[in-house]
């Protein structure tokens, strides 16, 4: 039987204070290999500085972090060759021309000057910026500043992406560009932490999220599975051409429902539990003679669950 | 409405700020260390007149040195930063004005030098009581230091307004200082003494030196002391607020440079050149030109001065050999002192520019080693600073040849020659330990955040100052020392100070940076397995408790 595969990313009780702050408690994360995964928090939750700590930047104040198996304390020369760190921030040297940063990172990933050129080459060509080789940094967009950090990042080909904000700052054309380039890097088998505001792009984009609030782990598992633990009970809307009334009456009846109401000429039914196949709406409706037009379920963004989850409205 | 308010905020700002509290009580303790001084190391028979002349020079010519440097050190910085932080256009987007602006930061970097200079005063004004000095000198002093000081302050802000970076704005007002002090009132000096035309000293006219030494001047009202002094003093004002304005006037059109300056360079093109696979850091470091021209400008203007006094010693008639010969030595002391604050500014800067552009912190995430990022740092000082090492060291030789040669030779008197031959010597090792210590200590102060203006003070300050506190203690010793051999053993004994003064300085930083470095650049204090035991860290469960991964 073979083993399992090491998760990409693994915190034990990460804890980091800064003199009597405490900016994170215990934090125990697991991210495996190949996962999309949205890291998700308010300003000074500690996303920043829990992607610094995975960096190797910030020494942890207890607990321990390890990237592919290798701790980030013990052997941080090992966690910086595999991971690929992009802060908030652009980190550029205004004065040097795009393909010479490039250049002096790879450099100091010690890839070889033969093979630098080409490597160069090929991560602008993927982050879109081939035709801006010999600008100076200083006269580029933001959004180009932004990409030129995201190549930066592949220059060494990390098997593993820690991105805070990457798309902060962006108009929507280039967020959009970013998300796209993000989601062919999960293809190509890259795990991918990421850390966002935009919580509508990560519910689409991510597979897992993890939420963390004063430095706590909240929450940490797939998109869906944070809206079925926030969702006490399933929202179906509908809409009838009959006797509105009636439809509610019909409803009610059933054991399945636990709600029906009349609400901006819809009808909201409650379902007892999220198991509950929402068919049954349908079914126990035209069965009772009434005429549905539109059905439809209230999913439970992101956003939402995020508010709900901060509010300290779930366990 | 309120007339100029970013005046008023700033001055808020710079009142609750402890930097500016903590200087003015530096000063005064400097100066009443200062007096101390010179009363301990005094002969029992020296009349408290002469005792009260000697603090009045002394305070004087610390408040006067301040006076000049305090410009380079605490305007120069104030409006290019903003420049970089694109803060500034902000401010323009308002109705404010360039005088608002100027004005504004002018006050709250300011506030600190007026207040040390206030608390030097009292220091200034104890001659008085003492004797040898009377009211009208004391008067015509704090005028011209408050004079010199303005003038500074505004050379700063000109600099400041003109550049985009701090070191440059640095490098000028030191330049325009330098030049108007120095530069002007030496050459004038030189010129009447080697050639004896007299109308070169109106030149001199133009210096704060000029107003400086005119309220020295006892027999102030005989001869044309007094119109030199007022005419001088006015000069000085009136340059300072020229200068002033004409930052008013630069800065608004200025302060959208920086993006048309990398547009443009950016048409232009450079030749690229490919990082090697040896040492990238190395590679981004030799990337910055310096030295630059204003740099060459100002170290040649050095070196000129320097070689005119030295041409002069053989220039002039015996009775005049002496002075020229001293005053060569002050230019070699001089060249010293400058040749180390450049090797501070430019040991500090990249540390200290790349930790506030988050560029250091991308840096660290590489596995590029620490080592190799400070021994690439060390070598390209060493190369940079060659030149005006074997200049420096050049000099030193040409002055005890000079020492030798002719005025021991002359004179057939050899012990004065050798003392100061002896100085040199140890003047040359101080050079070498002095600059190892800058380069470790100025590199521990860039990285630790600090501005680059403030990293290079700092520096400076604690590898300078306890050899020229010192300095100041020795002078006294020698006066009252009955032989030379005597006055060459206190000079032996200041050089051993001055060595284990700066050793110490630098010891435990060194060790950090190469222990540390990582730790220092995250801005993180030291975390021991102590503090994370602690009770009341929150961390202490997970670190009791947490199990290592297998």
């Amino acid at each position: 039987m073979s083993a399992p595969p090491l998760p990409a990313v693994q915190t034990l009780g990460l804890t980091r204070t800064y003199g009597s702050m405490v900016a994170l408690n215990a934090l125990d994360l697991t991210v495996n290999q190949g996962d999309l995964f949205g890291f998700i928090g308010s300003n000074g939750a500690g996303k920043t500085t829990t992607l610094r700590i995975l960096a190797t930047f910030l020494a942890p104040s207890a607990g321990q972090a390890l990237v592919l198996g290798h701790d980030v304390v013990r052997d941080a020369d090992a966690v910086r060759h595999v991971i690929g760190y992009m802060p908030d921030f652009f980190g550029v040297y205004k004065d040097m021309e795009v393909t010479e940063y490039l250049d002096f990172f790879g450099a100091c990933y010690k890839i070889p000057t033969a093979q630098r050129e080409k490597t160069v080459n090929d991560v602008l060509e993927l982050v879109g910026l081939s035709e801006k080789k010999g600008a100076l940094i200083g006269a580029l967009s933001r959004g180009m500043q932004q990409r030129l950090g995201l190549a930066r990042v592949l220059i060494h080909d990390p098997r593993v992406l820690l991105l805070d904000e990457p798309a902060s700052g962006l108009d929507p054309r280039a967020r959009i560009e970013m998300m796209a380039i993000l989601q062919e890097l999960q293809r190509m088998g890259k795990t991918i932490i990421i850390s966002s505001h935009i919580l509508s792009e990560l519910q689409t984009l991510c597979n897992r999220v993890a939420i963390i609030e004063k430095g706590k782990l909240i929450y940490a598992g797939p998109v869906q599975g944070v809206r079925d633990q926030m969702q006490t009970g399933r929202v179906i809307w509908v809409k009838v051409s009959s006797d509105q009334t009636q439809a509610i009456e019909l409803l009610k009846a059933r054991p399945e429902v636990s709600q029906a109401e009349s609400e901006d000429g819809h009808v909201k039914i409650t379902l007892v539990n999220h198991d509950i196949d929402h068919s049954i709406v349908a079914d126990t409706l035209v069965r009772g003679g009434a005429r549905l037009i539109e059905l439809r379920e209230d999913e439970l963004g992101l956003e939402e669950v995020f508010l709900r989850v901060t509010r300290g409205e779930t366990q | 409405m309120t007339f100029l308010p970013i005046v008023e905020r700033e001055l808020r700002v710079a009142a609750r700020r402890k930097g500016t509290h903590w200087l003015w009580l530096s000063a005064a303790l400097l100066a009443m260390a200062a007096v101390f001084i010179v009363v301990l190391g005094s002969q029992r028979s020296a009349s408290p007149q002469s005792l009260g002349k000697w603090v009045f020079h002394i305070v004087s010519g610390m408040a006067f040195t301040f006076g000049l440097l305090a410009g380079v050190f605490l305007t120069s910085d104030c409006l290019c930063s903003e420049k970089r932080d694109g803060t500034l256009g902000l401010l323009f987007l308002t109705d404010l004005k360039g005088y608002d602006v100027v004005l504004g930061k002018l006050a709250a970097t300011s506030i600190v030098s007026v207040y040390a200079l206030l608390a030097v005063i009292p220091m200034l004004g104890l001659p008085l009581v003492m004797g040898g000095v009377s009211f009208g000198e004391f008067g015509r002093m704090t005028l011209a230091l408050v004079g010199t000081l303005f003038l500074s302050l505004a050379t700063g802000m000109l600099a400041s307004a003109m550049s985009q970076e701090t070191r440059s704005a640095m490098m000028a007002s030191f330049g325009v200082m330098l030049g108007l002090t120095a530069g002007v009132f030496g050459v004038s000096w030189a010129v009447y003494h080697v050639f004896n035309w007299k109308p070169v000293e109106y030149l001199a006219l133009l210096s704060p030196l000029g107003a400086f030494m005119f309220s020295h001047e006892p027999q102030y009202n005989i001869g044309w002391s007094a119109t030199g002094y007022w005419i001088s003093l006015g000069l000085v004002f009136a340059l300072g607020l020229g200068q002033l304005i004409a930052a008013c006037l630069v800065l608004p059109r200025g302060w959208q440079a920086s993006g048309l300056e990398v547009s443009r360079r950016s048409e232009t093109g450079r030749a690229h050149r490919a990082v090697a696979d040896g040492n990238p850091f190395q590679w981004l470091l030799e990337r910055d030109a310096f030295p630059g021209p204003l740099t060459r400008v100002i170290a040649s203007l050095l070196f000129l001065i320097w070689l005119c006094f030295l041409a002069a010693t053989f220039l002039v008639g015996r009775a005049d050999q002496h002075e020229m010969m001293m005053a060569s030595f002050a230019a070699t002391i001089a060249l010293h002192v400058i040749g180390k604050s450049l090797l501070a500014v430019q040991a500090s800067r990249r540390f200290s520019e790349d930790r506030r552009s988050g560029a250091l912190e991308l840096l660290l995430t590489t596995p590029i080693q620490v080592g190799t990022i400070l021994t690439a740092q060390r070598t390209v000082l060493k190369c940079q600073f060659q030149w005006f090492q074997t200049a420096l060291l050049g000099a030193n030789l040409g002055l005890i040849a000079t020492l030798i040669f002719v005025v021991g030779r002359q004179s057939n008197d050899w012990e004065p020659a050798a003392v100061l031959s002896t100085v040199c010597v140890g003047g040359s090792v101080l050079w070498l330990v002095d600059t190892r210590a800058l380069t470790w200590l100025a590199m521990w102060m860039g990285l630790r955040g600090s501005r680059h203006h403030r990293a290079v003070l700092n520096s400076l300050s604690r590898i300078l100052a306890p050899p020229w506190l010192a300095f100041g203690l020795f002078i006294f010793l020698t006066h009252g020392a009955s032989s030379a051999w005597q006055v060459l053993a206190y000079w032996s004994l200041w050089f051993v100070f001055s060595i284990l003064s700066a050793l110490l300085a630098v010891k435990h930083r060194r060790r950090e940076l190469l222990e540390d470095f990582r730790r220092l650049a995250a801005g993180d204090k030291k975390h021991t397995a102590f503090d994370a035991l602690q009770p009341w860290s929150p961390g202490w469960k997970a670190a009791v408790f947490t199990r290592p991964a297998a």
